[in-house]
């Protein structure tokens, strides 16, 4: 029974929370408001995606938010004079470059893969910081289309990403849990032997989830650089967060430690709607920071203390 | 394991370092300055001090990602709470309170891993966000700064013995030696040592290893608040952003040091060299003109190569997701 009760838990909590923040302050339901949380939650989501897919993989990818960055000023400062659908290609194509370099540097050199993507998000930080000069870039020579992938609103209402959001949620979850492909890529993350065994490639798995994350990581870069019509620095760090949270919220509270799909994004919107509703009563920065460790801390805990170490895919 | 084909290439980051220094003073003459000297210096002490800090945790298996935002969070705390709040000038007594609040922090990360069983580097990063958010709402946001600290509050960072010596680095050799006897010689570092090589192995000869990992931690917390204190008695304030910039160094160093001696685990030796080796690195290309972006990428290929060559002991030290 508590398994069951489990499954739900995430949802109820959102729901009681919304509620609470939809009674209690005033601004919350605006349609502004509303609008907002779901543009920030696509953006977060697709990045959890991303992390998601490594991690069910086994492995962990602390670089997404650096790729989406990095991803989004390349492509920026490469915009003028390229016709724009090629920009985004060039874009993803960034995306699949890290990805293999990361999925290189972990399945094949044997490196630990948090501490390889580590480098690669600290070389490419370095790359984006260097490049903007810590300075935003606007370029009015970009063509007028690109705002449109991240500003276009359908039925007038609903921003471009979220829809994008929901596609790849829709992909991914079919993709992940009810495929072969999926549960091969479960079997990789969940037992190494056994998959090995069992005749799984692990190597040819763990490209296709990194190259996969630095896609999907990329193209979120490239929708806030789309979304914003200009580019930030390091404008995806503020993702990492949530995103993280969220993987990992995602999956001790829908699948008890095992890193799923729908999971990621309940828990990207509810991290993202909390953040909003903080910000909405005046909460300053550092609230939210330390909320988010608390919450971090509170999920993983209690998984890991009921099962006493048992978070079977989270092999880092 | 495979011996070097040369004996001497063990010392492989000594050389490196020789090399950096000849070179830099070649292309840049201000590179040798006794005043850059002292630049480098006490760079390195703060790296060095945090990174010797990780290293503990990493020997022991596990992995800390929370050290900097602790020795930021002390700083703070000592500063704000402490200095501000409650009016105690006695720097003695104000930084004894903050150490023990580093070793605190540190036995409630080894709880986190070994009590409830939260993998470590995801138990740390959770700490590291705790202590961040704290930091930040103690010290509002921006630089704290007050007229009312002691002077004593600058001499670990500025002051200098006999007029010669940096206090920094004076604290920082005082620190390395201490941990080195500790690591190296004592028969606590040939536990932690142990734990971290071969858990089983360990277990059966009869030690804790959850006993190991909490001195670990506990350790690394403490010498994580002293790198918090020597950083803010530098700078002449504290802010959420005091030790943040240490955290990718540090780490670099730990591994950097990795590759000497031949050891191919993070080891005290290797993270000393390595962290006046990056120091060097790092003051050099300023002053060769290399922008804060590049130099910090220059820090991840250094990361990523020092992994490449050093990874078959490192992998089995720091994969441990079984727990024991």
């Amino acid at each position: 029974m508590l398994r069951s009760l489990k499954r739900y838990t995430l949802l109820i909590i959102y729901v009681a929370m919304f509620a609470v923040m939809a009674v209690f302050i005033p601004q919350f339901l605006a349609v502004d408001n509303v609008v907002s949380i779901l543009r920030h939650t696509s953006f977060a989501g697709i990045l959890a995606i991303a992390l998601t897919l490594v991690v069910i993989a086994g492995e962990f990818d602390i670089s997404f938010a650096a790729i989406a960055s990095f991803a989004g000023i390349a492509t920026a400062l490469m915009m003028p004079g390229i016709p724009l659908p090629v920009a985004w290609l060039i874009g993803l194509g960034i995306g699949i470059g890290i990805g293999a370099f990361n999925a290189f540097n972990v399945s094949i050199l044997g490196m630990p893969s948090f501490i390889a993507t580590l480098g690669t998000m600290i070389v490419l930080d370095g790359i984006s910081h260097h490049v903007t000069n810590g300075a935003y870039v606007v370029n009015f020579d970009w063509p007028a289309n690109f705002g449109f992938m991240g500003q276009n609103m359908v039925f007038g209402i609903l921003p471009n990403p979220v829809v994008f959001l929901l596609i790849i949620f829709v992909v991914f979850v079919i993709l992940t849990w009810y495929s072969g492909w999926g549960r091969r890529l479960y079997a990789v993350g969940g037992n190494p032997e056994a998959s090995k065994h069992v005749g799984i490639n692990a190597i040819r798995m763990k490209f296709t989830a990194f190259i996969l994350a630095g896609v999907l990581s990329a193209f979120a870069g490239l929708l806030t650089a789309s979304q914003l019509s200009c580019v930030e620095p390091l404008m995806d760090d503020a993702y990492q967060m949530p995103a993280i949270s969220a993987m990992f919220l995602g999956s001790v509270f829908i699948k008890e430690g095992i890193p799923n799909i729908w999971g990621t994004v309940l828990a990207a919107l509810l991290m993202v709607t909390l953040v909003n509703g903080l910000g909405l009563v005046g909460s300053s920065q550092w609230v939210k920071i330390l909320i988010q460790g608390a919450i971090l801390l509170t999920a993983v805990g209690i998984v890991a203390g009921l099962k006493k170490g048992v978070i079977p895919t989270l092999k880092i | 394991m495979k011996r070097p084909p040369f004996r001497l290439l063990k010392y492989n980051l000594l050389f490196i370092l020789a090399a950096c220094i000849v070179v830099f003073s070649i292309m840049e003459p201000r590179f040798c300055t006794s005043a850059n000297m002292l630049v480098v210096l006490r760079q390195a002490a703060v790296m060095g001090i945090f990174a010797i800090a990780l290293t503990f945790v990493v020997v022991s298996g596990e992995f800390d990602i929370s050290f900097a935002a602790i020795g930021g969070f002390v700083a703070s705390l000592f500063s704000v709470f402490l200095l501000e709040g409650l009016g105690i000038h006695n720097m003695v007594i104000v930084w004894t309170i903050g150490w023990t609040f580093g070793i605190g922090v540190g036995l409630i990360n080894a709880s986190l891993v070994r009590l409830i069983g939260i993998p470590s580097f995801v138990a740390t990063l959770g700490m590291m966000w705790l202590m961040d958010g704290a930091s930040q709402g103690l010290t509002g946001g921006g630089f704290y700064f007050s007229s009312k600290w002691p002077k004593m509050y600058g001499v670990l960072g500025r002051g200098f013995t006999f007029g010669v010596l940096p206090n920094a680095a004076v604290f920082f050799i005082a620190v390395a030696i201490a941990t080195l006897i500790i690591l190296e010689h004592t028969r606590i570092g040939r536990h932690l040592h142990a734990v971290g090589d071969n858990p089983e192995a360990s277990r059966h000869v009869g030690i804790s290893i959850s006993r190991q990992k909490y001195i670990a931690f506990a350790i690394a917390g403490f010498l994580a608040a002293l790198g918090g204190t020597l950083t803010a008695s530098q700078m002449g304030h504290v802010g959420p952003e005091l030790t943040r910039g240490f955290l990718m160094p540090a780490i670099t160093v730990v591994f950097l040091g990795s590759i000497f001696l031949g050891r191919r685990t993070p080891n005290i030796w290797g993270t000393l060299v390595a962290a006046i080796l990056l120091a060097a690195i790092s003051n050099g290309l300023t002053l060769l003109g290399i922008t804060t972006g590049l130099r910090y990428s220059v820090q991840g290929a250094l990361l990523l190569g020092s992994i490449a060559v050093g990874r078959k002991r490192i992998v089995a030290a720091l994969v441990r997701g079984d727990r024991v």
